[in-house]
């Protein structure tokens, strides 16, 4: 009789994923691929799209991709040249010198903010939180909004509210795709005024496979709510390994030379408005410091997998 | 190491299976193999607990198995056109390009730089030199001597130019294993035993200048520069780059020396102008590394110090064994 009811609830159980995944949501054109759904479990590795099923496409006719393309082609026979020059050049830093930061984004122009994507949960229907990323009265990149926990009462998520921004995609000419290449440094630099708030820092190393498009490495930035600026340097030994937010049991080694983004978050819980003024981020390589990662790890039972 | 028992079994596979595909009486046996090879040399390389090595032990499979299943074709052809002569060239070609592409030879060398960069020190030692023994071997049975001509140049040129612009060691090292596949390929045309005799002679080197970086945990060209070496290390890391490149009085250049002799010998001059001219391109990059290293003193830190006291001797010898083996080797004509 036992065994009856137990096969009973399982189907149910079964049939209520599936009744979910039927369920039309009220933005449909912005999820028709691949529905996003956080009540569900997931039953596989892996990953169809890179951008976890958002469609981010802007559509164009081909005409006028042509268009935009001869548009590109000059600045990127010129990208090419530079490339090819730096080959010939032969010449590649081969050091990093102690004390000396060098800085990878420096926001005292309104330029280097095209360089960054703001992303919060309101861009696909998920929350009501809003940021930007403007230049600031003193002169430095503000990211600021407002950060809201409400959820949307369509069923599909069950927790909201993050702002994000992050680094567009390095790339060489011709719209290749690289990485930064970090593997003369060992600390991050930021110069940031906050408002008191926790911010995540994020750096993305997506690799070739699709096992690892979503690692990131977290770091949570405490801020200082005062009028002065705080430098904070953070050791990359510090940093930790999540793959789509969640925190990996096996951490491994940042692979310095696949970085691929950084990005500052905000998901802290807390509703209100949030700003961050940043000044500058950039990478040092301190000799003195020798610690491999910061984090105690503990010996596992056998039966926990993948550890 | 707690799976050092799993270690030494998949070692010994991979020993096995090289000698399975060289004495062999069959193609198949070659191919048989080629993939035991392959099926021992990927648990050796794949460590759980990196990330990266599990991705370059992944694309490793992907590549290598790409070739053998090209290899395992092509002698099927030539198996069934065995009566069709007019198809020779194109098969031995064919056969040829998977056994390169198997090595790491250019023009198929572009999962070699990346594949090193992800492995560590013993595991790149064990691709550098064993898994070059199979391939090379088979190659000699049924090559095509103008497809090899061509090939040779472009080892040469790819392994002396892509090496110019690297930071990463082993990187540096892998454009250095290209190029010398270049050398070895001619010498394995000309004889066998030219060809072990510049392999054993190549694997020492590799082996001296791979656990140097090994002892000293040195991956990057920052390492050079930013440790406190000892004047002895130096002094081994010059010999050993020098010899590598193919420098008098040391160890490297007597392989060299025969080659260029075998060449003049069957009147290949153009190649022997290419041979020398990537060899001087390769002792660039090569004197560069070490004239920084040794004059350029970036910083000398106290917190930082070198400690090598256990294993001086083992530098020490190699050293001495850099430096003399070319009076050494005079001995056994006596």
């Amino acid at each position: 009789m036992s065994l009856l009811k137990t096969n009973v609830i399982t189907s149910v159980k079964y049939l209520r994923s599936f009744s979910v995944l039927c369920r039309k949501s009220n933005q449909d054109h912005h999820l028709k691929k691949c529905p996003i759904l956080f009540n569900t479990q997931r039953w596989l590795f892996w990953e169809r799209h890179r951008k976890g099923g958002y469609d981010t496409t802007i559509k164009t006719s081909n005409w006028e991709h042509l268009k935009n393309g001869l548009v590109e082609l000059k600045h990127e026979l010129k990208l090419f040249a530079k490339e090819l020059k730096e080959l010939y050049d032969m010449d590649p830093l081969l050091i990093a010198r102690p004390g000396e930061i060098d800085l990878l984004w420096c926001f005292n122009s309104p330029t280097v903010l095209e360089k960054f994507v703001t992303t919060c949960d309101s861009d696909h229907g998920e929350g009501y939180s809003s940021c930007n990323l403007e230049m600031s009265p003193a002169g430095r990149a503000l990211f600021h909004g407002y950060l809201d926990t409400r959820v949307p009462k369509d069923g599909r998520i069950k927790k909201a509210g993050y702002c994000a921004m992050r680094s567009k995609m390095q790339r060489k000419s011709f719209k290749r795709a690289s990485t930064f290449d970090w593997h003369l440094y060992n600390t991050l630099v930021l110069k940031v005024r906050g408002d008191g708030r926790a911010y995540l820092l994020n750096i993305s190393t997506e690799g070739y496979y699709d096992i690892t498009w979503n690692d990131i490495y977290h770091y949570i930035l405490y801020t200082r709510g005062g009028p002065y600026w705080q430098v904070a340097k953070i050791p990359f030994s510090k940093f930790v390994l999540g793959s789509k937010g969640r925190l990996q049991d096996k951490q491994t080694r940042m692979r310095f030379d696949k970085v691929t983004h950084f990005g500052i978050s905000c998901g802290d819980k807390i509703v209100g408005k949030f700003n961050l003024e940043i000044e500058y981020v950039g990478l040092e390589f301190d000799p003195t410091h020798d610690e491999e990662f910061a984090y105690e790890m503990y010996k596992t039972d056998k039966y926990i997998v993948a550890v | 190491m707690n799976n050092n028992s799993n270690k030494m079994f998949f070692l010994f596979i991979l020993f096995f299976s090289t000698l399975i595909s060289i004495s062999s009486n069959s193609w198949f046996g070659c191919w048989i193999g080629l993939e035991i090879n392959l099926l021992s040399f990927i648990p050796l390389i794949s460590n759980s607990k990196n990330l990266l090595s599990v991705e370059t032990s992944l694309k490793y499979f992907l590549t290598q198995s790409l070739a053998s299943i090209n290899f395992l074709f092509m002698i099927l052809i030539k198996f069934s056109l065995l009566k069709n002569f007019n198809m020779n060239n194109i098969i031995s070609i064919m056969m040829n390009s998977s056994l390169l592409m198997k090595m790491g030879s250019a023009p198929f060398h572009f999962w070699f730089p990346n594949i090193v960069e992800g492995l560590s020190w013993m595991n790149n030692f064990m691709l550098m030199t064993w898994q070059k023994i199979s391939p090379m071997i088979l190659l000699s049975y049924y090559f095509n001597k103008n497809f090899l001509i061509f090939m040779i140049i472009t080892n040469l040129i790819i392994g002396s130019l892509g090496g110019l612009n690297q930071t990463s060691l082993r990187k540096l090292l892998a454009f250095s294993s290209i190029n010398n596949l270049g050398w070895m390929i001619f010498s394995i045309m000309i004889s066998e035993n030219l060809w072990l005799f510049y392999f054993l002679i190549y694997s020492m080197m590799i082996s001296m200048m791979i656990s140097l970086f090994f002892l000293m945990n040195m991956y990057f060209m920052n390492q050079l520069f930013i440790n406190n070496m000892n004047f002895f290390i130096k002094l081994n890391l010059l010999i050993n780059f020098l010899s590598l490149g193919g420098l008098p009085p040391f160890m490297g250049f007597m392989p060299k020396w025969i080659i260029i002799n075998f060449l003049l010998i069957n009147k290949f001059y153009f190649l022997t102008f290419i041979f020398m001219m990537t060899s001087l391109i390769i002792i660039y990059y090569y004197i560069r590394i070490i004239y920084s290293s040794f004059m350029f003193n970036y910083f000398k830190m106290k917190w930082v110090n070198l400690l090598m006291k256990n294993n001086m001797s083992l530098i020490n010898l190699s050293s001495f064994i850099s430096i003399s083996s070319m009076i050494l080797s005079t001995f056994i004509f006596m």
